[in-house]
C-alpha cells in the first residue's frame, strides 16, 4: 500500500506543475472512412510541440496542450495522412475519418513525422500483427491461422504442427492470457491444434505481449495476446466470405443507423464430415467431424460521449465415432463494454465478460456407455479509466473482480443398461481481484517512462471440499464450505516499469522489468495440451505462480523507416510452476493435489528481427536463440530439465512480393530445433508385456523442423466504381516434402519380425490448397 | 478413459495425412537391471517367479534368465520355503510342490542374486464370487468378430476399493494377457455383467475358464501404468515414466498375491 501512496503524491505534483498555464483538450475517436471501424494505434501529432499521442483500443484520443494555434497531422499505415490546422482556446472534438490510400501499391508518401512506433513507443517485446499480412501467409489448408502466424515471430514457439497451444519466452501453454473483446479464451484450439479459434474475418486487429505486459493486464505469467472483434461497418452493408478446401466462411455487416449503430456476424464451419457422409462403409459415414465458430458484434454510439458494444463468440468442435465414442467441445464467450468519456481528458469503459470452456466425452450405447462433462466458467466486471493528464502523462487506473467456476468432471451413465455409476467431483469456485494505476510519462524528447502497479489477490471460496492428506497422500480429513465461504487467500504487487531512451529519431533502447502472478494452472496429463486439460485453482496444496523477468532491447529503424530492426534479450525466472508426479493420474480424480510437484522454472533468450515494413517487397526474419529449464524436486531426481518445447534456435522467414496491384506471391520458411523427449534406455519383459525404462527427462531431441510454404494471392479484375471484390488465394504448405517429425514411435520392426525399430509419423506432405474470397 | 488420449490423434491422422516410416535412432543404454515377476494365489495354478535382466530397449534378443538365484517365499512372516529353479525353463522358480496360498496372508518374496538381495510383499484379499457365465452370438457390426461370447456376471460387494484382473483361458490356454483389469471405482456395489471381448470369438464347442482375482491396489495401478508406458512417443500419451514395481533395491517388476474364483462354461 505504501508504493500506492507515493505513486499518487508523484501523479499529483505533476498535475499540480502541469495546471500552470491554461490549456485545452483536443480529443475525439479516429474511424477507417470506408466502413467506420475505429482505428487503433492511430498516431496524432502536434508538428509544432513535436509531440504527440495515440489512439486507444477504441480508436479515443486525448490531448492537453496549451492554447495556441496548430497544425495536427492524423496518421495509420494504410491510410493517407491528414493535417489539419487549429485554433486551440477551448476544448475541441476532433472526430477523424481516415482515407485510405485507394488501390495504391507504391506506400505511402507521408509529410512530416513518420509512423515510428518501434522506436518511440516505450513498450518492447509486443508485436502487432495486421490481419491483412496474416492473410498473405501461406497456411496449411489455406485456413488463415492467427496463432501459428505469432509463431512466425520471435520469442514464440509452437509445440509443433497438428498440436494446440503456444509458447512464449519458455511460458507455458496456460500462462497466456488470450482475450477476445476482453474475454479470455481458455482453449484457442480447434481439432486440437490444426487450427485456432479465431475468424480472421472478424478480427480487427491484435497485440501480443511478450514482456512488460500492461498493468492493465494480469492473471497470466507470461504473455498477453490482446485480440480484438471487426465492430461491424457503420456505412453500408457489407459482406465477405470465402470458400475453402475444407471450410467456409461468410461475414455480414451492416449499420442498422447509419454512423451509430452496426452490427457484424461472422461465421466459419469445416465440412470434412460431409465427405464421410459420402462413404458407403457404416462405419465411416456414422462418424461426424467438424468445428464451427460464429462470432457476432453489436455496437452503438449513443452519443460523443457513450458508446456501447456487445460481442460474443461461440465455437465447437464435434468428433463421433460410430457409437463408440464421442466428444465435443468448445468456448463461448460474452463481453459487454460501455465506453464513457467522462469528460475530454478522461476515458473510462466498463466491461462485463463472460467466459466458459466446456467438453463432454463419451460412448453413446452399450454396456460402457457414460457421459462426461468438465467446464471452467468465469464472470468477470471491469472498470478502466485513462486520463490524458497532458502531453507527457498518460494516467491509467481501474480494477477487476472475477468469480471462477471450475467443474473438473462429472460422469453420468449414459445408457441403461450401463455398467457405470454416477460420479461427481465437486466444483471449485474462486473470486480473483486486481486494482492498478500506471503512469507513462515523457521526459523531454528522448525520455519515456512508464511505471505501474497492480495489486491482484486470489481466494478459493466454497462451495466446496477440501481433504487434508497424510505424508503418503491418504485423506485423513474432508472439510466441506458453503456458497461464498473463504478457503485459501493469496495476493501480492505485481509491478511493471518501462524505460525508453531515445537519442534520436531512429535509435532507441528500452527496457523493462515485469512481475506476474497466475492464480490459475493447467494440469495436462499429456505431453502437449489438449482440450481435456484440467484448469485448476491455486488452493491449499498449489501455490500461485510467479514470475520475474527483465528485459533490454535496441530498436533502429532504418531508410525512413523502411526497415526496422530489432534485438531484445530477456531473462525470466518462474516460481512455483506445477509439474506431476510421474505416471500421475488426473483425470476424474477428486485428490490431484497428490499428484502434483512445484517447482522453478527459467528461461533466457536473445531475439532478433529485421522487418521490412513499406514497398512492394515486404516481410520479415526472426531468429530467436532461447533456452528453458525446471527444477522440480521428485522429478529427474531433482536435477534440472529441459521443458519439451525448449526450441533453441528458432528461424522464420516471411516474405511477400506485390507484382502487380492484383497479384502478390508470398513465401515462408522456418526452421527450429525438435521438440525435447525422453527416449527408453532399456527395457524389461513382464507377461510378455514390454516395458521400457526411461532416459533422463527430455534426455533426447526430435530432429530439427523445417519447412517451406508457398501462395500466391490474385485478385481478379472488378468494375470501375463496384464494391465487388473477389480472387483466389493459391497455397502449397510444405513445399519441398520435408517429412517432418510429429512424433517418434517404438513398434515391431516391419522388415524383421520380433524386432523393435523406431518410427516417425509426420503429418503433412506436400498440401496444396485453393481458396476463393469475395468482399462487397 | 486413458484411450481418448489414443483414439483421437490416431482418428485425426487417419483423416488427414500423417503417415509413418522407419527410422535410424541412436538410443544410450543403461546397464543390466534385475527383473523379477513373481505371483502367488489361493487357486491351483499359475504360481511362479521368474528372474530375468532387462536389455537394451531396441534389442531383438529376449530378456536374458537369470540362473542360479536364491528364491524364497514366507507365508506370514513364519513358515519360509525355498523355490527351486526349474531345469527347462531357465529363470523360472516353483515352490517345492504345487500349494496354494490362503486368504488374508502375507507373503514375503526374497530374491538373491550375486550377494543382492531383493524384496517385495504382498496379500491375498478374498475376492468376490462369479455368480455365472453365460454366452451368446453376437454379430459385431460393422467388423468381422462376428462369433460367440461370454458375458460374465457377479455381485461387486458394497465396499469400495476392489481390483481385479480376469484372466482368459479358451480350451486351456491363456489369451486375455494384462488388459483385463478394473477398479471398481465406477461400479462400486453394483451388480455387474459384461461381454469379454476378446480379438477373437468363440465357436461352439469351446471350453472357456474365466478366472477372476482380487487384487491389491498397488499391483492395479503397476499394470495400469504399464499399460500405459507400453506405448508412448505420441504427443497425446503420457509423459513417459518409469513403472515401478513392489521390489525393494531397485528391482523392475511385481510380486502379486491374489484371491483368485474361477468358473467353466462350455458353448454348446
Amino acid at each position: 500500500m505504501f508504493k500506492h501512496s507515493l505513486l499518487l503524491v508523484l501523479l499529483s505534483l505533476c498535475t499540480i506543475l502541469a495546471s500552470a498555464q491554461s490549456k485545452h483538450t483536443i480529443s475525439g475517436h479516429i474511424k477507417d472512412g470506408a466502413n467506420g471501424e475505429e482505428l487503433i494505434g492511430a498516431t496524432i501529432y502536434i508538428e509544432e510541440l513535436k509531440s504527440g499521442t495515440t489512439t486507444n483500443v477504441y480508436g479515443f484520443y486525448s490531448i492537453t496542450i496549451p492554447d495556441g494555434t496548430y497544425t495536427i497531422v492524423y496518421q495509420y499505415i494504410g491510410f493517407d495522412a491528414r493535417r489539419d490546422t487549429i485554433i486551440l482556446n477551448k476544448d475541441i472534438t476532433m472526430n477523424i475519418e481516415m482515407v485510405g490510400e485507394s488501390e495504391k501499391i507504391e506506400v505511402v508518401e507521408v509529410t512530416g513525422e513518420r509512423l515510428n512506433k518501434n522506436v518511440e513507443d516505450v513498450n518492447m517485446g509486443v508485436v502487432k500483427l495486421d490481419v491483412k499480412v496474416v492473410k498473405k501467409i501461406p497456411a496449411v489448408f489455406g485456413e488463415v491461422d492467427i496463432i501459428k502466424s505469432l509463431q512466425l515471430l520471435p520469442g514464440i514457439v509452437g509445440a509443433g504442427e497438428g498440436v494446440g497451444g503456444f509458447f512464449v519466452r519458455g511460458g507455458g501453454v496456460d500462462q497466456n492470457l488470450i482475450l477476445l473483446d476482453e474475454a479470455v479464451v481458455y482453449n484457442a484450439s480447434h481439432l486440437l491444434g490444426f487450427f485456432s479459434v479465431f475468424n480472421a474475418d472478424a478480427i480487427k486487429d491484435m497485440e501480443i505481449y511478450k514482456g512488460g505486459i500492461p498493468a492493465a493486464y494480469g492473471g497470466r505469467l507470461s504473455s498477453l495476446l490482446d485480440i480484438r472483434m471487426k465492430d461491424g461497418n457503420t456505412k453500408k452493408l457489407s459482406m465477405s466470405g470465402g470458400i475453402g478446401l475444407i471450410s467456409s466462411r461468410l461475414t455480414i455487416e451492416a449499420p442498422i443507423i447509419k454512423d451509430k449503430m452496426s452490427f457484424l456476424v461472422s461465421g466459419r464451419r469445416t465440412y470434412v464430415d460431409l465427405f464421410l457422409k459420402a462413404s458407403k462403409n457404416e462405419e465411416i459415414n456414422q462418424n461426424r467431424l467438424y468445428f464451427y465458430d460464429l462470432n457476432a458484434k453489436y455496437n452503438w454510439k449513443i452519443n460523443d460521449k457513450n458508446r456501447i458494444y456487445a460481442s460474443g463468440y461461440f465455437g465447437r468442435d464435434v468428433f463421433a465415432f460410430g457409437q463408440n465414442f464421442a466428444t465435443d467441445w468448445g468456448n463461448a464467450t460474452a463481453t459487454f463494454r460501455w465506453n464513457h468519456l467522462v469528460n475530454a481528458k478522461m476515458f473510462a469503459n466498463f466491461t462485463f465478460v463472460f467466459s466458459d470452456f466446456n467438453y463432454s466425452l463419451g460412448v453413446p450405447q452399450g454396456d460402457f456407455a457414460f457421459d462426461w462433462q468438465a467446464r471452467i466458467r468465469d464472470f468477470s466486471l471491469k472498470a478502466d479509466f485513462t486520463n490524458y493528464l497532458n502531453p507527457n502523462n498518460t494516467i491509467k487506473w481501474g480494477a477487476i473482480a472475477t468469480h471462477h467456476n471450475f467443474a473438473p468432471g462429472s460422469i453420468t451413465p449414459a445408457s441403461s443398461t450401463s455398467l457405470f455409476n454416477s460420479l461427481l467431483i465437486p466444483d471449485k469456485n474462486a473470486m480473483e481481484y486486481a486494482a492498478y494505476v500506471s503512469n507513462e510519462q515523457k521526459i523531454g524528447e528522448k525520455i519515456t517512462l512508464q511505471y505501474g502497479l497492480r495489486y491482484s489477490a486470489f481466494s478459493q471460496i466454497g462451495s466446496g471440499r477440501v481433504f487434508g492428506y497424510d505424508a503418503n497422500g491418504e485423506v485423513t480429513d474432508t472439510t466441506t464450505y458453503s456458497a461464498f465461504q473463504h478457503i485459501k487467500t493469496y495476493h501480492g504487487p505485481e509491478p511493471r516499469i518501462a524505460m525508453r531512451y531515445g537519442w534520436n529519431k531512429e535509435n532507441a533502447i528500452k527496457a523493462n522489468y515485469t512481475r506476474t502472478r497466475q492464480y490459475l494452472h493447467l494440469i495436462s496429463n499429456a505431453t502437449v495440451s489438449s482440450p481435456f486439460d484440467i484448469w485448476l485453482p491455486a488452493d491449499n496444496y498449489i501455490q500461485p505462480m510467479k514470475a520475474d523477468q527483465v528485459s533490454i532491447g535496441y530498436f533502429r529503424n532504418l531508410k525512413e523507416n523502411t526497415y526496422e530492426i530489432s534485438v531484445e534479450a530477456y531473462y525470466k525466472y518462474m516460481h512455483d510452476v506445477v509439474d506431476y508426479v510421474d505416471n500421475a493420474e488426473l483425470l476424474l480424480t477428486e485428490n490431484i493435489e497428490t499428484q502434483l510437484l512445484r517447482g522453478d522454472g527459467y528461461s533466457y533468450g536473445l531475439e532478433t528481427m529485421v522487418k521490412k515494413q513499406l514497398g512492394r517487397f515486404t516481410g520479415w526474419i526472426s531468429y530467436t536463440y532461447s533456452r528453458t529449464r525446471r527444477i522440480v524436486d521428485g522429478i529427474n531426481g531433482g536435477k534440472e530439465y529441459p521443458v519439451s518445447y525448449d526450441r533453441n534456435h528458432n528461424l522464420a522467414v516471411v516474405l511477400n512480393y506485390q507484382i502487380t496491384e492484383r497479384f502478390d506471391i508470398s513465401a515462408n520458411f522456418v526452421y527450429y530445433t525438435g521438440l525435447a523427449v525422453t527416449f527408453p534406455v532399456g527395457k524389461f519383459e513382464y507377461q510378455g508385456a514390454n516395458v521400457p525404462i526411461f532416459s533422463d527427462r527430455n534426455g533426447y531431441r526430435l530432429p530439427g523442423y523445417h519447412r517451406l510454404d508457398l501462395a500466391a494471392n490474385i485478385q481478379f479484375k472488378h468494375k470501375e466504381g463496384k464494391s465487388w471484390r473477389h480472387g483466389l488465394n493459391i497455397s502449397v504448405y510444405n513445399a519441398y516434402f520435408n517429412k517432418n517429425v510429429f512424433s517418434i514411435q517404438f513398434q515391431e520392426d516391419d522388415d524383421v519380425a520380433g524386432k523393435t525399430a523406431a518410427y516417425k509419423t509426420y503429418l503433412f506432405p506436400i498440401v496444396p490448397s485453393v481458396t476463393y474470397n469475395f468482399s462487397f | 478413459m486413458k484411450s481418448i488420449y489414443k483414439i483421437i490423434p490416431a482418428l485425426l491422422l487417419l483423416f488427414f495425412v500423417g503417415c509413418t516410416e522407419k527410422i535410424d535412432l541412436d538410443l544410450d543404454s543403461i546397464p543390466p537391471a534385475i527383473v523379477i515377476e513373481g505371483r502367488i494365489s489361493n487357486g491351483q495354478i499359475f504360481n511362479y517367479v521368474r528372474v530375468t535382466q532387462s536389455s537394451p530397449y531396441l534389442s531383438d534378443e529376449p530378456n536374458q534368465p537369470v540362473l542360479g538365484a536364491l528364491v524364497t517365499l514366507t507365508e506370514d512372516g513364519t513358515t519360509t520355503e525355498t523355490l527351486t529353479e526349474d531345469p527347462q525353463f531357465p529363470g523360472f522358480y516353483y515352490t517345492p510342490m504345487l500349494r496354494a496360498g490362503k486368504v488374508n496372508s502375507i507373503y514375503k518374496l526374497s530374491v538373491t542374486v550375486n550377494g543382492e538381495t531383493y524384496e517385495a510383499i504382498d496379500t491375498i484379499r478374498p475376492v468376490t464370487p462369479i455368480d455365472s457365465l453365460t454366452y451368446a452370438y453376437d454379430d459385431q457390426v460393422g467388423t468381422e468378430n462376428d462369433g460367440y461370447y461370454v458375458t460374465l456376471y457377479a455381485q461387486e460387494p458394497p465396499a469400495l476399493g476392489n481390483n481385479y484382473q480376469w484372466l482368459y483361458f479358451s480350451n486351456g490356454q491363456e489369451l486375455a494377457g494384462l488388459e483385463w483389469i478394473s477398479n471398481d471405482d465406477f461400479v462400486n456395489g453394483n451388480y455387474i455383467n459384461f461381454q469379454l471381448e476378446m480379438n477373437d470369438p468363440q465357436v461352439l464347442g469351446d471350453t472357456v475358464v474365466i478366472e477372476m482375482a482380487a487384487i491389491s491396489p498397488v499391483y492395479y495401478t503397476f499394470v495400469n501404468q504399464l499399460l500405459n508406458q507400453e506405448s508412448f512417443g505420441n504427443l497425446f500419451d503420457t509423459p513417459p515414466a518409469n513403472v515401478n514395481g513392489n521390489f525393494t533395491n531397485g528391482a523392475f517388476g511385481f510380486f502379486h498375491a491374489d484371491g483368485v474364483v474361477a468358473d467353466t462354461i462350455i458353448l454348446q
